[in-house]
């Protein structure tokens, strides 16, 4: 016994001896608890209280501009800002599509920005007077179909179509739309500012199911389905796919996919950097990533490759995604790429340092 | 000089008894966990092992029925009842699940196969089971001393090759994946604080290394057993706490309970029954038994490249915790007759445990992209090729290219053979 001992501590000195000078000590924690706390607090919730106001504000005024059964084009164009504002907003909470976010039956994501919509189920529904949103038909509902019902003509055309005796069921779906859009956030938006918040914060862990783990894993589904499904899908890049589908984009009629490409992608940065839009900085992943071994590395990698794709979505003017993909298809292939390379950053070396632990499967005992 | 005085049977009894409890809860907690329907209904494709490419899954209900029946199996052997059928059953049950899909291999998983085993070609119903309350005369009090040998030997093996692999520059110099690990568990309660201590992944790695490499000997000497299963329980419960492995400690501190065996007494002391002569067939397949698992931990010297890179020969030698790993796996499928490239969705196609482990293992990358060659011909896709871009980080160090990127992954074999599209780092 006693000759292990000694070897126990004759080795454990080598090791301290051979290893003190160059890593120095690391004294300073990281504190999650504070990173979660900023987070729920600074970004989450004012993110999710602003698409809801966003959203009390376009179902309020939608209701006063139908009282009368007719729609003017004015009020067309004040519906028409707010529904952008909304879908603008939008982008700010897909990110953090957990926790109350998550239904029995499907998370607030799918059932609110499910795209493209089906015109023709629209239409049907709308004949029918069909406003039961229970059922799994995502692409007659949420923003896409908010998108359809109030861009797809122009202003004045569009207020034709819902006004009159004759436009009532074409005014309650809309109507219906809103306001399940509505019930759906603003059930999330209660839920973080009465409980959630509280759990969101206790679960200060790195383990599967704590918040750092959720964070982490939906920021990278959210890129994901950013890249895939928002950029992918109508390039033609997907795997089997024998063509671009420049209609299968996120706002079609209102012509403003390609901008909200770029606020999605700012959400996540800002989930990763914590540097909030107001300007003022937030403990996050990236300060996290600075306190743990070869971190600041990683953080100089990512922050490069972040840059890249901000700047092959700069290269591109603003202008409707449906035409660029048929115009200039290769300027965001580009784009597509340089998120690709993102990915290992983000997710697999990020994971790995933190040591983060993406599912609840049992790992290698010792 | 070899003790041949016979031995009490009441350890390896006692053994049954903990080791069928163990695999009863472990069975339960899986099936409560949703896991039977998460990891062998639901996902599309599987991962066998090369040369068991015959063995699938199920189905619904096919898995619940085995998962059924290994449980019973299991409480089979805890309570002795039907013995033979039930640790046979159990082994079997047991084997065929591990063997569906190669990326849920964990090696405590490959240990009850192996204990499972050699719980079929022992006498442990013989005391202390409903099998000798149905039949008094398959009673047995002593047997040959060997048998117990058996499993301290094979438990020593799993202590000793889990030591020897941490010897690496890795492990004891870099403290490398501690150093990523125990800060990640600063909120555990109590020891949690410690947890950031700059040296403390050092102690970890150092005290980790010699506990695996000397506490089969501590058990084995009875002056110094006490402390070293003492040792064991403390070094299990903490790894427990700290890291998601689910029911090995429970495993591990139940089956060294082996040790404790009485010591040999005079023959006086168990004027009962003797078991006879030890099967000679048995005690062969045994020997064999031992000395593959001897031999099989060292196959990764055949191989070329590093070991814990390519992972060729890796698994089924008790590398535990070794490693902090993870990667990305970018697959594209291209059509042979239009060109067309497309970029392969993996979670259409695996759960994230799965994605997790092929994304940075070459055996399953080349599964994969086997199968998405079968799945998107069958889609249209014409006489498609599939390559990888796959990007693995290795205990924090920058992420480095696993496999040759422009190599198309769907014409290769896969089998015990070096992959030589594998990069080198």
């Amino acid at each position: 016994m006693r000759s292990i001992l000694l070897t126990i501590l004759c080795a454990v000195s080598i090791a301290l001896i051979s290893c003190s000078d160059e890593q120095g000590p690391q004294t300073d924690s990281f504190d999650r608890a504070e990173m979660l706390r900023s987070i729920s607090d600074r970004l989450i919730i004012p993110a999710y209280t602003s698409a809801e106001e966003s959203l009390d504000s376009l179902a309020v005024f939608y209701d006063e501009a139908i009282a009368d059964g007719l729609l003017s084009t004015a009020e067309i164009d004040v519906l028409r800002a707010r529904v952008a504002t909304t879908t603008l907003r939008w982008q700010r909470i897909v990110t953090f599509n957990f926790g109350p976010a998550e239904g029995d039956l499907g998370t607030v994501a799918q059932e609110v920005s499910t795209f493209p919509c089906d015109t023709a189920a629209i239409e049907a529904r709308i004949s029918t007077s069909d406003t039961v949103f229970t059922d799994f038909r995502r692409d007659t509902r949420g923003l896409a179909a908010l998108d359809y019902l109030v861009f797809a003509t122009t202003s004045t055309e569009t207020a034709q179509r819902l006004s009159g005796p004759a436009a009532q069921g074409r005014r309650q779906y809309l109507r219906a739309v809103i306001m399940h859009a509505r019930s759906a956030i603003v059930g999330v938006a209660t839920s973080w500012r009465s409980q959630y918040r509280d759990v969101f914060c206790s679960r200060t862990g790195t383990d599967a199911g704590s918040s750092v783990s959720l964070l982490f894993n939906e920021m990278n589904k959210s890129f994901e389905l950013l890249k895939n499904f928002k950029l992918g899908l109508p390039l033609g890049l997907r795997a089997g796919q024998t063509a671009s589908e420049p209609t299968k984009i996120e706002a079609y009629y209102s012509g403003r996919s390609y901008e909200l490409i770029g606020l999605h992608f700012h959400s996540i940065k800002e989930i990763w950097s914590g540097k909030l839009s107001d300007g003022t900085v937030i403990p996050s992943f990236r300060d996290y990533l600075l306190t743990v071994v070869n971190g600041p590395r990683l953080v100089e990698d990512t922050e490069a490759q972040i840059a890249r794709i901000d700047a092959a979505y700069l290269t591109i003017s603003q202008s409707q995604m449906d035409v660029l993909i048929r115009t200039n298809p290769q300027a965001l292939m580009l784009l597509h790429t340089e998120m690709q390379k993102l990915t290992r950053f983000i997710k697999s070396e990020m994971s790995s340092l933190l040591g983060i632990s993406i599912t609840y499967s049992s790992g290698d005992g010792d | 000089m070899i003790d041949r005085r016979p031995v009490s049977l009441a350890p390896l009894a006692i053994l049954r008894i903990v080791f069928g409890t163990v695999m009863v809860i472990s069975c339960v907690r899986f099936a409560a966990l949703g896991w039977i329907a998460e990891q062998y209904i639901d996902p599309v494709m599987h991962f066998p092992y090369a040369g068991f490419e015959w063995i699938t899954s199920l189905g619904d209900p096919g898995m619940y029925v085995v998962f059924g029946v290994m449980t019973l199996a299991a409480l089979g052997v805890a309570a002795g009842a039907w013995y033979r059928v039930s640790s046979i059953l159990f082994f079997l049950t047991f084997t065929y699940v591990e063997l569906i899909d190669k990326t849920y291999y964990l090696n405590h998983y490959y240990f009850v196969s192996i204990a499972a085993f050699l719980f079929c070609l022992v006498p442990a119903h013989r005391m202390l089971s409903i099998d000798v309350m149905r039949k008094p005369n398959l009673r047995a009090d002593t047997m040959p001393r060997w048998v117990l040998d058996v499993f301290k030997l094979q438990i020593a093996i799993v202590y000793v090759f889990a030591g020897l692999a941490k010897i690496n520059h890795a492990w004891l110099i870099d403290a490398m994946p501690l150093r990523i690990w125990l800060p990640a568990q600063s909120d555990l309660p109590v020891i949690g604080p410690l947890m950031t201590l700059w040296w403390l992944p050092w102690v970890f790695a150092w005290a980790g290394m010699i506990f695996d490499c000397t506490v089969p000997f501590l058990l084995w000497n009875r002056r110094t057993r006490l402390y070293a299963y003492v040792a064991v329980v403390v070094f299990h419960v903490i790894t427990g706490m700290m890291f998601q492995i689910g029911v090995f400690p429970l495993v591990m501190i139940a089956m060294t309970l082996v040790f404790f065996e009485p010591g040999a007494s005079s023959p006086a002391d168990y004027p009962v029954q003797t078991l006879a002569a030890p099967n000679k067939p048995i005690q062969i397949v045994l020997a064999l038994h031992l000395v593959l698992q001897i031999l099989i931990p060292w196959r990764f010297l055949a191989y070329p490249g590093e070991l814990m890179w390519t992972e060729d020969g890796y698994r089924f030698s008790w590398r535990v915790m070794l490693m902090e790993k993870s990667g990305s796996a970018l697959f594209t499928v291209r059509d042979g007759v239009t060109g067309r490239l497309g970029v392969v969705d993996n979670s259409e196609f695996l759960n994230a445990h799965q994605e997790k482990q092929m994304s940075m293992q070459p055996d399953m990358i080349v599964q994969y992209a086997r199968f998405l060659r079968e799945e998107f011909a069958r889609r249209g896709v014409k006489n498609p090729s599939v390559t990888a871009d796959v990007w693995v980080t290795l205990n924090g160090a920058p992420a480095q290219q696993l496999v040759d990127p422009m190599r198309n992954l769907a014409g290769n074999d896969i089998g015990w053979l070096h992959t030589s599209w594998v990069l080198a780092r």
